[in-house]
């Protein structure tokens, strides 16, 4: 049932500014090392700095069950700290002030996301997806 | 055949031979003898000549269940709802698939942003239960990556709730 695409090509023209917060907040802030508490900060303050490349409001993240976005109250509901999917939900932000290149609005989420994160940190997404650890890849072509 | 299409055919039948455009119609917070009589009344007919009560009694009750509306617009193309407070008809949106997604309307009488926050988690969790019926065992819960809520006024106080659940097999936890 779920599409399995390149997904990770097809936003080759992400802003160096957005790419560049996304390095800084997991390199040099530690994303991936720090608790949830201060993962979920991190993610928040990354949401305020991509926010402002854009010119958007930022939406607000709360820890939640699933994750979502509720689209009226630009609410973002995370399980646990994950930057694909903090990614994933911040597009659909985007493409409630008007940011769309894919028809399908998971398509193009899935799409930004995954694109963010293999350009802002290439050896890092080459390590997840080796590991099966980005939804929605096709299998990882070195085996 | 999916649960609820068979039950929605006799009533199908009885619309379509007086009122075709109007597909099938569901109460909205009303009691039997109630919903009968306004909606006699819009569509010009004799009070409960219509009303199926074995119909009545199940699917009809279960406006708020997307599988249901989604059989009904599979089987009959359009669905309608009463609006009590406008006495009026107004449609039920068509639910959708995707590559990897599946969309649920979830009707509802919430006419504030206060009101409607609080209720997100309700809202996320008839998601889910609708995903859950409807592909379980091929997915579970965890096989869910997200859900899209967003909210369509209909006017007159009433709000329709579209979830957009989205899944895959997962594996293992994402980066």
């Amino acid at each position: 049932m779920s599409e399995i695409r390149e997904y990770h090509t097809m936003f080759p023209d992400i802003s160096n500014s957005t790419l560049e917060v996304i390095r800084h907040t997991v390199t040099e802030r530690g994303l991936w090392r720090v608790g949830k508490e201060e993962g979920f900060d991190l993610i928040r303050d990354m949401y305020e700095k991509i926010s402002s490349v854009y010119g958007f409001p930022t939406p607000s993240l709360i820890e939640d069950t699933y994750e979502y976005y509720f689209i009226s109250g630009e609410r973002i509901g995370l399980p646990k700290v994950s930057l694909v999917s903090s990614l994933h939900e911040y597009r659909h932000h985007m493409q409630k002030k008007g940011r769309l290149r894919f028809r399908d609005v998971e398509v193009d989420a899935r799409a930004w996301s995954i694109s963010a994160f293999h350009y802002a940190l290439p050896e890092d997404f080459d390590s997840a997806w080796s590991k099966g650890r980005i939804w929605y890849l096709p299998p990882y072509p070195g085996g | 055949m999916p649960r609820g299409a068979q039950r929605f055919r006799p009533i199908w039948w009885t619309f379509d031979s007086r009122h075709p455009p109007y597909g099938i119609l569901l109460g909205v917070g009303m009691t039997k003898i109630e919903f009968s009589r306004r909606a006699s009344r819009i569509l010009g007919m004799g009070e409960g000549t219509w009303v199926y009560d074995e119909v009545y009694g199940g699917a009809w009750w279960r406006i708020t269940d997307p599988i249901i509306i989604g059989v009904a617009h599979k089987n009959y193309g359009r669905v309608v709802s009463f609006d009590d407070k406008n006495k009026e008809v107004i449609e039920v949106p068509k639910t959708e698939e995707g590559p990897g997604w599946s969309e649920y309307v979830l009707p509802a009488l919430r006419p504030t942003r206060a009101m409607a926050e609080r209720e997100l988690g309700f809202i996320v969790e008839r998601a889910v239960a609708n995903f859950l019926r409807e592909h379980s065992p091929e997915y579970r819960r965890k096989d869910i990556t997200g859900i899209l809520i967003e909210e369509e006024p209909l006017g007159g106080g009433l709000v329709n709730y579209r979830a957009k659940v989205a899944f895959t097999k997962v594996e293992e936890e994402q980066v």
